[in-house]
């Protein structure tokens, strides 16, 4: 799971009723690319078992369309980019002062936290790309805290040295105000939002949570439904839907 | 293969948005053998285009209207200056909303039509009866289900109208939130039911079924098995030879000629040049606000009050999308992210009681309404904490163990609440921003909370070991998304802006369809209606025009 997808994946396709749906139409349910129709089947065989992402990327180039080679080869990029691990827009040390805050928001506990799904990386990202007109915010939101945090422990000099206790009496004392409101949201985004924003990483959060993150399911999809399956809830006889 | 015209050309039809009304009256007039130009605001995206990412479509306007371009002013009443909220929401690309809603498709109920005589008036509001009877439009609705593809299960909603065709399909596979809600229901002598939506649940006219990948609501289909316009009419509007969409044209203002007959429109296209597209008649299916903006901003010496505003109701009677998210926690994981959003529901509180005291009515869904990201920030108890150790145990234990009910009740109309041009703020073209004026009617707020008390039973009677409401009744609080009632259709010039075919009283040629029709809210969820009334626009329209009264 280095690059934020599953190592396996399998290829959904499904024979239609109608006279265009003769043929099989091949869907990668990773990318929802639609495939061609007419390829052989021993390829859909050979999809549907255990690849990387890049080989089954290359197996694709012989039989999808360019644009869609394209647009796929830009999403693993994107996803492979996660794993990076350099700041685009912040310094060394500011970075290091706001994980300190975003390691309080989602502690690491017996589980992992903020700290180890990257979040830092996804809140460098998105102050250069779809946030980029909050750094401002963060400048003077980090200075406030500093400030803050100055006044109640005179004697420190980073946020991150504090102690735990110190570290979340600080942000007590800023918890109401706009910019801990953003880096909560960014810090919640970052480990619960898609892998190939930079956080989330090794799909931690998600796997904290339960979520599978798959393209496709098939039911029962939890416990209730599966235990009515055998009930008759708008069931005829023959499990026919009915009123 | 689609078409291609030139501006200069004089199509027999401009159609401008190609969402869920736009797709069907595309559709229907080329397949009749007209030319038709859709022009539509935002981008032709593929189901190539579409991903799961919750960031970019549930954080920021990946499908939607961006206020950054096109700011939103809002203001409770107009004693206040309006400020900027993205009050309002729609589907901005081929297909609008049709392609990013959560498919929910219900049909309106027979007293939907013609509440204003079963209840009588509103004090603070103007409750009317539609021009047309739920008879006139059943056809259409079945038209709809057939051509888009519906699943459902026709008789098992007990309050539903005479349907003459079961739906196409059959409903989808329930989740555990539709099997709690069913047996909470009937445990409460309740009639819950499956949920029809435009969600194949079984391949359809070349498109396969559903994958039940779980994200519907705010995403774009990556498997063309959400019924969009996008996936179903359009297609077969370009493939007629006769029908042409143009995306990333904005429309400015739609032009009349000295007889005051509607001659076509001013757009700018994607590099900001205008262009006069020139059309035999107009359809203006640009949504429930962005259709009498666009009216106002039509602004001629004929028409100096707007375009067909002789009425002056152009932007009045704006309906909001009300409803509350009401949740329960149980023991067992539910996994509510699996499968489509929306199983089971009801229509039990739907009726306008007067006994109740006031005007309203809902229904009630269970549905998993909250992503992963969007849970840890609004899905959990309003008592949890918002940070540090125990706010991490709850979003990790909750995320799948928790119910979401929503409800969907009414919005009354009232004079008061309206789409307005901005007197200051500027959209990226240097057009007038829209103003949104809203405040609840109090009967609104009354039928929410009623509704809020039933849908706390139903969790309680499922044997939820925690229930909770989320914020509502605060109209800013999230965008309201069902656009209803701004160019409302009536048979009288003077009280409505279309007639009883959603043709303009004043301009004989210009057509308008969409949520913006709406007489009366119902109980939310207005896209078959708007489909359905798209449908009979169109038919309207055809036999106009082969009569030679568009020209």
């Amino acid at each position: 799971m280095r690059d934020g997808l599953p190592q396996t994946h399998s290829c959904n396709f499904r024979y239609g009723t109608t006279s265009a749906d003769l043929q099989p139409r091949q869907i990668c349910t990773i990318s929802g690319m639609r495939i061609r129709p007419g390829l052989a089947c021993h390829v859909i065989i050979q999809l549907t078992m255990t690849h990387t992402r890049r080989d089954w990327l290359f197996t694709s180039l012989a039989m999808a369309s360019w644009p869609e080679v394209l647009s796929a080869q830009e999403h693993a990029r994107g996803a492979a980019k996660s794993g990076s691990s350099h700041f685009e827009s912040l310094d060394v040390a500011s970075a290091a002062e706001i994980e300190a805050i975003a390691a309080q928001v989602i502690p690491s506990t017996e589980a992992p936290g903020a700290r180890e799904a990257g979040i830092i990386y996804f809140i460098d990202r998105a102050l250069a790309t779809f946030a980029r007109d909050r750094r401002d915010a963060y400048r003077a939101g980090m200075a406030e805290l500093q400030q803050k945090r100055r006044e109640l422990f005179p004697q420190s000099d980073t946020i991150r040295s504090l102690t735990d206790e110190q570290q979340i009496a600080l942000i007590k004392s800023a918890e109401q105000t706009e910019f801990f409101e953003l880096l909560r949201t960014h810090t919640v985004l970052g480990f619960l939002g898609n892998p190939s924003y930079g956080g989330n990483r090794e799909r931690i959060g998600w796997r904290q949570i339960g979520f599978e993150g798959r393209m496709a399911y098939q039911p029962p999809f939890g416990y209730y439904d599966a235990e009515a399956s055998a009930e008759t809830l708008h069931r005829g006889p023959n499990g026919e839907e009915k009123p | 293969m689609s078409a291609k015209f030139r501006p200069s050309d004089a199509v027999d039809f401009l159609v401008i948005g190609a969402g869920a009304a736009g797709g069907v009256v595309a559709k229907e007039l080329s397949a009749a053998g007209f030319q038709v130009v859709v022009l539509e605001q935002g981008p032709y995206l593929r189901e190539n285009d579409y991903t799961h990412d919750e960031i970019k479509y549930t954080f920021q306007p990946g499908l939607t209207n961006d206020p950054k371009i096109q700011p939103v002013m809002y203001r409770k009443s107009e004693t206040e200056v309006a400020r900027p909220v993205k009050a309002i929401e729609y589907g901005r690309q081929v297909g609008g909303g049709s392609v990013h809603f959560t498919a929910n498709y219900w049909r309106f109920h027979e007293s939907d039509f013609h509440e204003r005589s079963l209840f009588g008036q509103v004090n603070g509001a103007d409750l009317e009866d539609w021009p047309i009877s739920y008879a006139d439009l059943e056809p259409y609705y079945t038209k709809a289900e057939y051509d888009l593809g519906i699943s459902g299960l026709a008789g098992a909603n007990p309050f539903e109208g005479p349907r003459s065709k079961p739906y196409p399909l059959p409903p989808m596979p329930v989740k555990s939130s539709g099997v709690l809600f069913e047996r909470a229901a009937k445990k409460l002598g309740l009639h819950p039911f499956p949920a029809p939506v435009a969600i194949l649940s079984r391949p359809y006219q070349g498109r396969a079924a559903c994958v039940n990948c779980g994200f519907c609501e705010s995403f774009g289909c990556e498997m063309r098995a959400k019924s969009s316009t996008l996936v179903s009419v359009i297609p077969v509007a370009e493939q007629t030879g006769r029908c042409e969409v143009r995306p990333n044209s904005y429309v400015r203002k739609i032009e009349t000629d000295t007889s005051g007959r509607a001659t076509g429109a001013v757009y700018f296209d994607g590099s900001r040049k205008e262009v006069f597209q020139r059309a035999k008649a107009v359809f203006v299916c640009a949504n429930g606000v962005e259709t009498p903006r666009l009216l106002l901003l039509s602004k001629s010496a004929r028409f100096p009050n707007g375009l067909a505003n002789t009425s002056d109701l152009v932007g009045k009677y704006l309906m909001w999308d009300n409803g509350c998210d009401v949740q329960g926690l149980f023991e067992h994981p539910l996994n509510e992210y699996k499968g489509i959003q929306v199983t089971r529901l009801i229509h039990d509180y739907y009726a306008a009681d007067p006994t109740r005291g006031f005007y309203g009515g809902g229904g009630i869904d269970a549905r998993f309404d909250f992503y992963p990201a969007g849970f840890a920030l609004h899905g959990l108890p309003p008592d949890a904490p918002r940070w540090g150790s125990e706010f991490k145990r709850i979003f990790e234990t909750y995320f799948n163990r928790t119910m979401t009910l929503l409800s969907h009740t009414t919005a009354l109309a009232q004079e008061k609440s309206s789409i307005t041009l901005d007197p200051d703020s500027k959209d990226a073209w240097g057009l007038p921003a829209v103003r949104i004026t809203y405040d609840y009617h109090p009967d609104d707020m009354a039928t929410m909370k009623l509704i809020i008390q039933k849908q706390l039973e139903i969790l309680d009677a499922a044997g939820a070991t925690k229930t909770w409401v989320q914020p509502w009744g605060v109209a800013d609080n999230m965008p309201c998304r069902h656009l209803m009632g701004t160019c409302r259709m009536g048979n009288d010039p003077k009280k409505s802006v279309v007639n009883a075919h959603s043709r303009t009283h004043d301009v004989p040629n210009l057509f308008l369809v969409d949520g913006s029709n709406f007489v009366t809210s119902a109980r939310q969820q207005p896209t078959a209606t708007i489909q359905a009334l798209a449908y009979r626009a169109a038919d309207f329209a055809i036999e106009a025009a082969k009569r030679n009264e568009l020209r």
